[in-house]
């Protein structure tokens, strides 16, 4: 079936204050419909640059960038706009909700993009599913300013979920957060991902990295597979660190300091091209049964990238 | 369905930014209220200028467009035109002559028909007109032997009229009523008085006597009503029937024969010619008919054009402040929502939506804020309506020119895109990313 997400070698060098840095160096990646996907590395690794690249908030130098089997590496800003609008829901570590609004306008300030028209009582009915699906319903009408850190940061899922994305980009989403509210706020973008919707999560923290499916790490502009440490073997939703997606450099790197022990693994998967694959390796590296695909059925799943006009009619 | 649906996002969007910002968007309207205010002051000056002057200049030389002769008023052609045009709508004889009311055989107290409040002689001839019960004759040079002392009488200019003159002179009703050209003549005639006359007949007790040249006998006018003509000497116009009465037909061949002026609508071209046929076989040479339109909205324009162009500059001045006003606020707006306008973005706003968003909130202001002005200055125009009606009775009647409406809201929509285009730029420019940075 079509991958949600596909990056092939996907570059981006930064001008820098006196040289231009590259930042990305041919970073490749796959995640399936439903698929969770963590992203380690340490503080200025490019993480987040990673991300607006998926997010379509920018472009990159090179590579390729497939979104349900379409190339939009090269999109004009309008198109890209409707993409950001159908098929992504982003979450930031500070929560960037608008103080003059409401919790429920915040949600439904997605709703009103100029992509698509939803009369008012139908963006109410899609607010409230969002804001009952992370639990603060009953928040509604508050602002911002009367809200906890854990609220506001729901609030913000519940922004980016409310129309029903096909994959959510969270650029740490607990950095601002005590571990207790974080694991709420995981734990609702988790459940999403039960709905078949994909997530890329980055993250500090490993343990909210162990709940996704796969773990992966930005390192010298590369992304590499992770794989579970001993002291983190327990963690109960973890799933080991398949190398999904992962190809190209077969030189791995030392991880960071966290999985000073953890690389040998991953290292022989790797090697395993995934272009020359043509089993179903991916699958076959998702632990856990159905895996995705199982929970894909969900509103957006599978198909081709839906085009801007109808995403909302 | 979609332009309108994202019109109606930038909508939302606009009106929620307002209301999160009424300080702001306050003051960025304080800052261009003056400019459009003083666009619309000077196009409502402008216009009620005109409007005055346009009024003036009608009341004195008729209406735009109007079609008008002044004949030789000698032989028959009062009698002809009088034939022609009685009972007509679309023209007009006006036949005008020297007349006095009051007592007979002494000097008027204002001889050759003068205004009341300026002395000094005035009108046809040089020494005014005399009347006694032989009939009306020039009155004798200084030097002669017989001056006539002066006594209760005011001498006027007389204009019988063959129909409503208002039709191409927009007269003002002053008082009392004018001429009623429908019913049956009266042996007495009826006189409306300008405001000159009414003022000598106000200021003076004369008998009701009326004596012109050429009456048979002096009849007893009645004084029906007072109108505004425009006329700065005595004058009084009459139905041409009722005179007649008192008039032979074959009177009027003296040498102080009355003046004749036709005026016609502009489509009454074939009464214009019958009239001229009629009149030239009386004797009257052709060249000497010469019909002319009237033009006078054409010459106040020009006399207006230059005053109006400098105020117009001048108010663009002021405006061009509150564009900066507007514009320093909406820059300093773009630079605190930096944040909110990548989020925006990032939720699938597109560049040129945004920029819209932003462009939308300072049209908004700028529409704001033009209607506050333009019902600010409708108020001080009624205002000024009622205080100063005593010197300027034009501003009475003055309705709000619905020109000037439009200039403040062009002024005010010019002002919203001009300050807010420079905003617009800056918010579309702002990189997604940096609600990843922040
Ligand atoms: N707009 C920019 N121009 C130049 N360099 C930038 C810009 N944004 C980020 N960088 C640099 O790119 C690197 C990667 O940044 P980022 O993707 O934010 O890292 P991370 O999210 O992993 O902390 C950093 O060294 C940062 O200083
Ligand atoms: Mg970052």
């Amino acid at each position: 079936m079509t991958a949600l997400l596909e990056l092939h070698g996907i570059t981006k060098t930064l001008k820098g204050q006196r040289t231009p840095r590259t930042i990305l160096d041919g970073v490749d990646l796959t995640v399936e419909p439903g698929e969770s996907v963590a992203i380690l590395g340490r503080s200025g690794s490019g993480k987040s640059t990673l991300l607006s690249l998926i997010g379509l908030f920018d472009r990159p130098d090179g590579g390729r960038y497939l979104l349900g089997g379409r190339d939009i590496t090269r999109l004009s800003e309008r198109r890209a706009a409707a993409l950001r609008s159908a098929e992504f829901g982003f979450v930031f570590q500070r929560f960037f909700l608008l103080k003059h609004l409401t919790a429920a306008q915040n949600v439904a300030m997605a709703l009103v993009n100029g992509q698509g028209w939803l009369p008012r009582r139908k963006r109410r009915a899609r607010t409230m599913a969002a804001l009952d699906q992370v639990g603060i319903a009953h928040l509604a009408k508050h602002r911002p300013a009367r809200l906890s850190g854990g609220e506001q940061q729901r609030v913000a899922v519940a922004r980016a979920l409310v129309r029903e994305p096909r994959l959510l980009l969270a650029d740490e989403p607990t950095g601002a957060l005590d571990t207790e509210t974080g694991n709420l706020v995981i734990e609702v973008m988790r459940a999403a991902t039960d709905r078949g919707c994909g997530l890329i999560l980055v993250t500090h923290d490993r343990d909210h990295a162990n709940k996704m499916q796969r773990v992966l790490r930005l390192t010298d502009g590369l992304l590499q597979p992770v794989d579970a440490t001993p002291d983190e073997a327990w963690a109960p939703a973890s799933a080991p660190a398949g190398a999904v997606g992962f190809e190209g450099d077969t030189e791995l790197s030392e991880g960071g300091a966290v999985t000073s022990d953890g690389d040998s693994v991953p290292t022989t998967i790797d090697t395993v091209p995934a272009a020359s694959g043509n089993g179903p390796p991916r699958s076959a590296a998702v632990p856990s049964g159905g895996g995705p695909q199982a929970s894909v059925a969900a509103p957006s799943g599978g198909g081709a990238v839906a085009e801007p006009d109808e995403v909302v009619r | 369905m979609r332009l309108s649906g994202r019109f109606r996002s930038a909508l939302i969007i606009g009106v929620q930014g307002i209301r999160a910002r009424k300080m702001r968007t306050f003051l960025s309207m304080v800052s261009l209220f003056l400019g459009v205010l003083a666009v619309v002051v000077v196009q409502a000056g402008a216009e009620t200028l005109e409007q005055a002057r346009l009024a003036d200049l009608e009341l004195q030389v008729g209406k735009d467009g109007t079609r008008q002769a002044y004949l030789p008023g000698s032989g028959n052609s009062v009698q002809v035109s009088n034939d022609t045009l009685l009972g007509r709508t679309d023209g007009v004889a006006i036949a005008t002559r020297q007349a006095i009311v009051g007592e007979p055989g002494v000097a008027p107290l204002n001889p050759g028909g003068a205004p009341f409040d300026q002395p000094g002689g005035y009108g046809p001839g040089s020494g005014g007109m005399y009347c006694d019960q032989y009939g009306c004759r020039p009155m004798p040079p200084p030097d002669g032997t017989e001056v006539p002392v002066p006594g209760q009488a005011i001498e006027l200019s007389l204009s019988s009229l063959t129909g409503d003159i208002r039709r191409f002179k927009p007269f003002r009703r002053v008082s009392g009523e004018w001429l009623d050209f429908t019913s049956a003549p009266s042996l007495a005639p009826r006189l409306v008085l300008n405001l000159a006359a009414a003022k000598g007949f106000n200021q003076h007790q004369v008998p009701a006597r009326l004596r012109f040249d050429g009456a048979t006998a002096n009849p007893t006018p009645q004084i029906i009503g007072v109108v505004d003509d425009g006329i700065p000497h005595p004058t009084a116009y009459s139905r041409a029937d009722e005179l007649a009465n008192w008039t032979p037909p074959a009177a009027g061949t003296g040498d102080y024969g009355p003046g004749l002026q036709v005026m016609m609508a502009p489509a009454a071209g074939e009464l214009e010619r019958l009239l001229v046929l009629r009149l030239v076989a009386t004797g009257i040479p052709e060249g000497e008919i010469r019909f002319e339109t009237i033009q006078a909205r054409k010459d106040i324009a020009r006399d207006l054009a230059l005053i109006r162009w400098i105020f117009l500059g001048m108010a663009s001045l002021v405006l061009l402040i509150g564009v900066a006003g507007i514009l320093n606020v909406g820059l300093a707006t773009v630079g605190e929502r930096v944040e909110e306008f990548a989020l925006r973005r990032a939720v699938g706003t597109s560049r040129m939506l945004l920029a819209g968003i932003v462009l939308a909130e300072t049209l908004l202001t700028g529409l704001l804020t033009a209607a506050a002005a333009i019902a600010v200055s409708a108020l001080g125009l009624s205002a000024a309506g009622s205080l100063f009606a005593g010197q300027a009775p034009f501003l009475v009647d003055m309705v709000f020119p619905w020109r000037a409406g439009v200039a403040g809201v062009i002024a005010g929509l010019v002002a919203g895109l001009l300050g807010g285009l420079i905003p617009a730029i800056r918010a579309a420019r702002i990189p997604i990313a940096t609600v990843m940075r922040a």
